[in-house]
């Protein structure tokens, strides 16, 4: 119950965070943040995939709509919340029923969760500008975006995620 | 139905992401105009691929229907094109013209024998009679010889006993063309009275001697000729337009002014 309130409480805090000074920020002109996946990737892994899923389609039209934006952000979250535990079982080299259920915590081995992280945010971003641009002749400044906002969102999210490390129990 | 239950249970996760994922594309779809038209395009490009492939389809199984039609619109034109040829040459009556086509499929063609045979698929049920020409849509095929009732049988140009009334294009000195066993393209022409200019290349067209063929369908030109000094007329090789070996479909020809002819010519 503890955990459900938290996790409540996280996912709101994020969309505001995300929709009201993140947003804004536009570093060099063009460079966003998106923290908001956060939620998706401290979120536990239970066995209820369909429940993330919800969640990260929840996620994503949340802040389609509080942000008047048209609908890039459901379908990149809802496909990082489809793919997260294949994310993770590539990155952690574990099988399904191996799964941690809390990933980030000190158990986990720092280049695992680099590369979990990174997977996450790099796909989520990639659909995103793709969907956002939609138009296979700018694939060079879809890439360009990308990759600067992954770099930008990484280092944001790093030390976000380093003090939300709890101890696997 | 537990084993369809099963699946769906089974892929339950897939189902639902695919599902919200149609859902955030109806959602993005009715938000962004730029993505509403990108939507349309796609779906209208698969549509468009889609209707093509069953066009496609269906025209494959339609290809017997129109290819009757065609061969129907042929034979129309067919005789329109005799016409024509024949107006080349003098100032005939296009009204009076006496001939008619019939389209037939050739169902067997020898050209390997020195006396080639031709049957078609029209009989005296289509009102096709012995001694009709029966043409290609470039060149001559031969003469009907023996009919059924639904078949007929043609003489084939290439045929040794066979002589065609021909003349030249362009100075109308007639002659007889004739099938020496050689090659399914070569004839050669006889009667030419040396007196009269022959030079290669020259266009061969049949003659209006014969009832058989309207005047003026090209045949094929001089390829080589011999002037003998011995002799008043040439010995002229003949290279055919037309490819006999190939043929699939004929027009026989109706002279409808035949019979009148042929009193005639027994009355003598």
């Amino acid at each position: 119950m503890n955990k459900t309130i938290k996790y409540i409480f996280q996912f709101f805090l994020l969309i505001l965070i995300q929709v009201f000074v993140l947003n804004n920020i536009n570093l060099f002109g063009y460079l966003n943040p998106y923290v908001y996946i956060l939620f998706l990737i401290s979120y536990q892994f239970n066995n209820n995939l369909s429940e993330t899923i919800f969640l990260g389609f929840l996620l994503g039209i949340s802040l389609d709509l509080i942000s008047q934006s048209a609908g890039a952000h459901t379908i990149a979250c809802l496909t990082i919340s489809f793919l997260r535990p294949y994310f993770a079982i590539f990155a952690l080299r574990l099988k399904f029923s191996e799964l941690p259920k809390n990933l980030i915590s000190k158990d986990t081995r720092l280049l695992n969760k680099i590369g979990f992280l990174f997977l996450m945010v790099f796909i989520h971003h990639f659909i995103l500008f793709f969907i956002i641009f939609l138009d296979p002749r700018s694939i060079f400044l879809i890439l360009k975006n990308t990759f600067f906002t992954t770099l930008f969102s990484i280092i944001v999210i790093w030390p976000i995620l380093t003090l939300l490390e709890t101890k696997n129990d | 139905m537990q084993q369809i239950l099963n699946i769906l249970l089974r892929y339950k996760n897939f189902l639902i992401y695919i599902s919200l994922l149609f859902f955030s594309i109806f959602f993005l779809s009715k938000r962004s105009f730029f993505h509403r038209s990108f939507i349309n395009q796609l779906s209208l490009g698969l549509s468009g691929s889609i209707h093509l492939i069953k066009e496609r389809t269906i025209n494959y199984f339609d290809l017997i229907e129109k290819n009757k039609i065609l061969r129907t619109e042929n034979e129309k034109l067919k005789i329109y094109e005799l016409i024509y040829q024949n107006q080349l040459l003098e100032s005939s009556d296009t009204i009076n013209f006496p001939f008619k086509t019939i389209g037939a499929k050739i169902l067997k063609n020898s050209y390997t024998n020195t006396r080639n045979y031709l049957i078609l698929d029209k009989g005296f049920k289509d009102g096709i009679y012995s001694e009709m020409g029966v043409i290609s849509n470039d060149g001559l095929i031969g003469i009907i010889n023996e009919t059924t009732e639904n078949f007929s049988s043609a003489i084939s140009i290439l045929h040794k006993d066979i002589k065609l009334n021909v003349k030249f294009k362009k100075n109308l000195s007639f002659g007889s063309l004739l099938w020496e066993g050689e090659s399914p393209n070569k004839m050669r022409l006889v009667d030419i009275a040396t007196i009269n200019p022959v030079s290669i290349g020259d266009t061969i067209v049949t003659g209006g001697m014969s009832a058989y063929f309207p005047e003026g369908i090209p045949v094929g030109r001089v390829k080589s000729f011999i002037n003998k000094p011995s002799e008043n007329y040439y010995d002229i090789d003949i290279e055919l337009f037309s490819n006999i070996t190939q043929k699939k479909y004929a027009y026989i020809i109706e002279n409808k002014t035949r019979k009148e002819i042929k009193d005639l010519e027994n009355n003598e």
